[in-house]
């Protein structure tokens, strides 16, 4: 594994001053600011899952508590060859906002099979170089009787005794059995093995098709436990459009996710017989 | 005997097809592991129409298509079924426009349009539809052609 890291600041070949620079088996991960975190400290993901729950979520919250752009991830090996390009500016896939004490990192497109296992690793790694108490993962399970639940319930577990004890408060109730698949389910169990907190919220949600309802869920549980106020109106009156602007990234996360066979989700685990 | 043999020749139909897709999906995974990307696609069309998501699940005796269509009129909703497809068609409640991407500044958007194609055995004239308005969504249920 090849690494570099850089505790003064450098410029890239553009003269842009990169605070951080980490080479991380393909990937590299940089902050372009300097990052001073509040606590308790979160990390939270937008990587594109089922319904696009993280996706949206986290999104919503960028825009919401207006969170600065303090990095990125790139990679020459895993990411397609591609330059998002926002308000003018080139972009990478793989983007990181700041704002008090929380870090969000908000992905472009989905996450190919081949680069969940060093995405997953890079995460956890950079969770536990910066101090974060809890990075959070926001999940979609999908249900098939999605259309008759007005209200998608969440569920949530931890790989910390702190992180069970903030959503003991919250009073959800705790995912008990199941299967998790994708790039959330390496997290975890990465996250668990170096002893790093990560908190995973499951919502109900449409297997195939955007789910804002259930995204909208989900900040309802992140508004109380990063204690800020975040308006929901604008997104639920948008939550068509969004649906509406987001079937392309839906169409590839699915097909990703029919490849890592997330049908295991909807399977019982051999332990609950 | 008859029907035996018409089971056994779908059958050998049904184990081809399924042949062919497994190549398929390994021959997509081995360009994935090279190249760690997918095929990208784009469901805005020049003429002002869009591609809604869809889902086609299969049962014993049925095929239903699941079709997600934001921010459409239902009331507008247009289904036709020949041979073995199924046309969709549905107007939007407002027209779209994204000047700021110019690869399609110039379009209004106003239309869901997608054509689905169904195997032989669909009987697509006979479809019904449930409507879900809450959410935009609609299912087509498609019953199989019966087997003597």
């Amino acid at each position: 594994m090849e690494k570099l890291l850089s505790q003064e600041p450098l410029y890239d070949i553009l003269g842009v001053i990169m605070y951080y620079t980490e080479e991380y088996d393909g990937l590299t991960i940089f902050e372009t600011k300097e990052i001073k975190l509040k606590t308790p400290s979160y990390l939270m993901l937008g990587l594109p899952d089922t319904g696009l729950v993280a996706s949206i979520s986290t999104s919503y919250i960028v825009d919401a508590l207006k969170m600065e752009e303090v990095g990125g991830v790139d990679s020459y090996r895993y990411f397609p060859p591609i330059t998002v390009i926002h308000n003018g500016e080139p972009k990478p896939p793989l983007r990181i906002f700041h704002k008090d004490n929380t870090l969000v990192m908000i992905s472009e497109i989905p996450i190919s099979p081949a680069a969940i296992h060093p995405i997953a690793f890079l995460i956890v790694d950079y969770a536990r170089k910066k101090g974060i108490d809890h990075i959070v993962s926001p999940v979609g399970i999908g249900v098939p009787n999605r259309v008759n639940i007005e209200k998608p319930s969440v569920y949530w577990t931890s790989t910390s005794k702190e992180g069970e004890e903030i959503m003991e408060k919250l009073g959800i109730k705790k995912f008990q059995e199941g299967f998790i698949v994708g790039p959330y389910a390496i997290i975890l169990k990465e996250a668990k093995r170096k002893r790093v907190s990560n908190i995973v919220l499951f919502a109900e949600a449409f297997v195939e098709f955007p789910d804002p309802a259930a995204a909208v869920e989900v900040l309802n549980v992140l508004s109380k436990m990063l204690n800020v106020q975040i308006n929901l109106k604008p997104l639920l009156e948008k939550a068509e459009e969004i649906r509406l602007k987001t079937r392309e990234l839906m169409l590839s996360t699915k097909k990703v996710l029919d490849r890592l066979r997330k049908g295991y989700e909807r399977q019982l685990p051999l332990m609950y017989v | 005997m008859f029907e035996s043999r018409r089971r056994k020749r779908r059958d050998i139909f049904e184990i081809i097809r399924e042949f062919e897709e497994e190549i398929e999906r390994e021959f997509e995974e081995i360009i994935d592991r090279f190249l760690g990307q997918y095929e990208a696609k784009s469901m805005w069309g020049s003429d002002g129409t869009l591609e809604p998501l869809i889902e086609v699940k299969e049962t014993d005796n049925k095929y239903v298509i699941i079709v997600d269509l934001p921010l459409a009129n239902l009331k507008t909703l247009s289904i036709t079924g020949k041979y073995n497809t199924v046309e969709i068609r549905c107007q939007l409640k407002k027209d779209i426009r994204l000047d700021r991407w110019i690869i399609q500044r110039q379009t209004t958007f106003r239309e869901y349009r997608k054509t689905v194609m169904l195997p032989e055995d669909a009987d697509v004239a006979k479809f019904q539809v449930r409507k879900y308005e809450n959410f935009s969504i609609i299912e087509i249920i498609v019953p199989k052609k019966f087997r003597l």
